[in-house]
């Protein structure tokens, strides 16, 4: 059974076609990216999942039941969100930030502070920054907090909003890396929206490309290197390869 | 420091007072202010019809807005046939209300329109259902800014309550409006130091609350209530005077200095015939009668000529039996009797430049006052007399300025006004060597003060009779050396003390 599962999903802002139509099955386990420009759809696609936007038509399931049935309130806590602003509560110190789902589901406290702890040690961040607030924290540091957070309450499904954006390139690799082997170690299924071709090349199983709202490419990361009919999508791919080469060549 | 001990000894009860109205205002205000900021929020486009109400209220003087609902509530009563207490706390409570609204809209609607959008988005997508998104995020975030709406609401609400003496509300307020009228500064300092004091505390106490708030630390929020509950409970405690079980007697006063010795002269004679007695000083000229004439107070001091212009409109010179009945027929309010004495408005000049330009009648004034600044009292120029002033003279002044009556004296003296509208009775006629000028077209009517009862005292034989001793008790030479002990500059002397010196040589 797949984890999520689009059928014909529409959604229109006044004249304009966020999403016009989209069928998609995401198979348990597997790390896809959302791959577009501006205006693509692909972030209106990703927040159909977790109903924070509602489409106009179509249907969006989760392991098998349509999420217009859920109630999102309860739908929300079993998914992981995490996205670009990452949103860490200013008020609250980390440790209260990463606890937000397992409070809101009553977790006793001993069990909570277990799963900070184990949490902080996942995202590779260090337990003193348990009691800070997230202003005294790096960019870094307070994505991690925010992957942690998305987390907590173990859910199986993640979805990321351009998760890496604000990063440093350094910070934007490192964290790149630990995100894929945890998706990996905890068996989750992925799900991310990112602009950077090069980013989706590298860690997903799959990439969706989107454009004017509808699939224009559904592939593997070796297939679209590969070559593919679309010329924008062929000229998309060509741009980190190309960039790849002349680096490659540099050093030889 | 025996200057301030009369003061410190009215203040428990009057910050009692004070700490009650303010704490009445502003809860009342919180409880207007959560629906309408729900309101604003839910449609942003009530914001602007809202704020916009709420500013214009504000845009109204505290004074003005206080004094509005004497009428507005009178006018309510009429209506609705209710027996609304127009007078005194309810509205001073309405007033301050209202004045308290806007910074609490504001600091709300920006606070909560100002949270972190990233903050909200995460808090949605956690699966915060709308409830506890708004507790555990938009108000802990919203805090300093709704809080410091709070906390400019007190301070103004604990400030402007010290205006509710004219309407008849018991505040700190009586120390500055008192003292301000007799010059008895260490009382206008216990005023403004108590309510300063009391502003300082509670904005500290809010602010510790607010902290509170935003970091979500109960301590700090249960330390700065429990504060402010403790501010309660003594002002409580201040107010916890033994009260009779019969409704006091309240002795109406308008706001100078003989109507204060008056008042106290009247509570002396009720408390002596075993009346308990309560004072309401301060009262506006206007809203003196209308209180007495709706039961509000229970007796006072009015003055002929302001009865027959100003109440009944007449514009002829009733004699007193004439006056009385239209009084009791049109009003029902009762005419105990002429104290005795008269308390004209007379026109008055500094001795000096009178004589130099022979000057002896308001006649003789009218050829130079083109030149010349009058000093009013504050109600004067809106009154019948000054309009029938000029149309039997034809004067034309200068200028004309408005002073409490304290001040136009020192206006005159100083040479800031040239003529003063001052009252034949007071004292300082003859200690600053004023010269009154005749008014031989008599375009002024006679103002014998008169002790006036409410329509439901009037048919009490018992209460009238405990009155009667007063009436023509009193030379206008009496009242004048009475008026001086407590307007004077060197051993001024309190109202009281004047009124026991009239009861005593009476």
């Amino acid at each position: 059974m797949s984890a999520v599962r689009f059928e014909g999903v529409a959604k229109r802002y006044g004249p304009v076609s966020a999403l016009a139509g989209v069928t998609l099955d995401i198979v348990a386990g597997s790390f896809v990216a959302l791959v577009g420009g501006s205006g693509s759809g692909k972030t209106t696609l990703l927040k159909t999942i977790n109903r924070l936007i509602a489409p106009d038509a179509g249907a969006v399931f989760v392991d098998g039941r349509n999420v217009a049935d859920a109630d999102p309130v309860q739908l929300r806590r079993g998914i992981g969100y995490a996205f670009q602003g990452v949103g860490l509560f200013p008020h609250l110190t980390i440790a209260a930030n990463i606890a937000t789902v397992p409070r809101l589901l009553g977790w006793d406290a001993a069990r909570i502070a277990a799963r900070v702890a184990e949490l902080l040690d996942l995202v590779d961040l260090p337990r003193s920054v348990a009691e800070r607030l997230p202003a005294a924290l790096s960019g870094g540091q307070r994505q991690r907090a925010g992957f942690a957070r998305a987390l907590a309450a173990g859910a199986k499904l993640l979805l990321l909003d351009e998760p890496f954006g604000a990063l440093d390139p350094l910070t934007r690799d490192a964290l790149a890396t630990r995100t894929r082997a945890l998706h990996d170690s905890l068996g989750l299924t992925s799900m991310m929206v990112t602009h950077d071709v090069q980013e989706a090349l590298l860690l997903a199983d799959r990439i969706v490309v989107l454009r004017d709202g509808q699939v224009v490419a559904d592939a593997t990361p070796a297939e679209l290197v590969a070559g593919h009919p679309d010329a924008q999508v062929a000229a998309m791919i060509a741009v980190p390869r190309a960039q790849a080469e002349r680096i490659a060549a540099m050093a030889s | 420091m025996s200057a301030f001990a009369p003061a410190l000894a009215l203040l428990p009860a009057r910050l009692a007072a004070h700490v009650g109205l303010s704490a009445a205002a502003l809860g009342l205000a919180l409880l207007i202010a959560v629906p309408l900021i729900a309101l604003m929020l839910a449609r942003a486009g009530s914001r602007g019809p809202v704020l916009g109400i709420a500013s214009l209220i504000q845009t109204i003087p505290a004074l003005a807005l206080l004094a509005l609902f004497y009428p507005l509530l009178v006018m309510l009563r009429t209506a609705s046939g209710v027996d609304l207490p127009v007078l005194g706390f309810l509205p001073a409570l309405l007033a301050l209300t209202l004045y308290a609204l806007l910074p609490i809209l504001r600091g709300g609607v920006t606070g909560l329109t100002g949270v972190d959008a990233e903050a909200l988005e995460a808090a949605d997508a956690l699966g915060m259902t709308r409830t506890q998104r708004l507790w555990r995020v938009e108000l802990p975030l919203a805090a300093p800014v709704m809080m410091a709406g709070v906390r400019t609401a007190a301070v103004w609400t604990i400030g402007a309550a010290t205006l509710a003496t004219p309407v008849g509300a018991t505040s700190l307020g009586d120390f500055i409006f008192s003292g301000l009228q007799t010059e008895d500064w260490a009382a206008v300092a216990v005023g403004c130091l108590a309510a300063a004091a009391l502003a300082i505390a509670v904005d500290a106490l809010l602010a510790l609350v607010e902290h509170g708030l935003a970091r979500l630390s109960r301590v700090r929020i249960v330390a700065g209530l429990a504060g402010l509950a403790l501010i309660g409970v003594a002002a409580l405690a201040g107010a916890a005077t033994p009260t009779g079980t019969a409704r006091p007697i309240v002795v109406g006063a308008k706001n100078f200095s003989e109507q204060f010795i008056l008042a106290e002269l009247i509570a002396t004679r009720l408390r002596a015939a075993g009346y308990p007695v309560e004072l309401r000083s301060g009262l506006g000229s206007a809203v003196a009668f209308r209180a007495l004439a709706s039961g509000d107070i229970d007796v006072y001091v009015d003055y002929s000529g302001t009865l027959a212009t100003t109440v009944l409109k007449r514009s002829d010179n009733p004699a007193l039996p004439a006056l009385t009945h239209d009084l009791e027929t049109r009003t029902g309010v009762g005419v105990v009797g002429p104290l005795g004495f008269e308390n004209a408005y007379v026109l008055a000049m500094r001795g000096d430049p009178a004589r130099k330009d022979g000057i002896a009648t308001i006649a003789d004034l009218a050829r130079v006052a083109p030149r010349l600044t009058l000093g009013a009292d504050l109600e004067f120029q809106t009154r019948s007399e000054w309009r029938e002033l000029q149309a039997a003279y034809g004067l034309r002044f200068a200028a004309a300025r408005a002073y409490e009556p304290t001040f136009m004296y020192r206006a005159l003296g100083s040479g800031a006004a040239d003529v003063i509208s001052a009252f034949s009775s007071d004292g300082r006629i003859a200690a600053q060597g004023l010269v009154v000028l005749a008014d031989p077209k008599h375009a002024i009517p006679a103002y014998d003060a008169l002790l006036l009862v409410s329509p439901r005292r009037r048919p009490d034989a018992a209460f009238v009779a405990a009155l009667k001793p007063l009436v023509r008790s009193l030379s206008v030479e009496r009242m004048r050396a009475a008026n001086l002990m407590v307007d004077r500059d060197a051993d001024k002397q309190s109202p009281r003390a004047a009124a026991a010196s009239l009861a005593k040589a009476g």
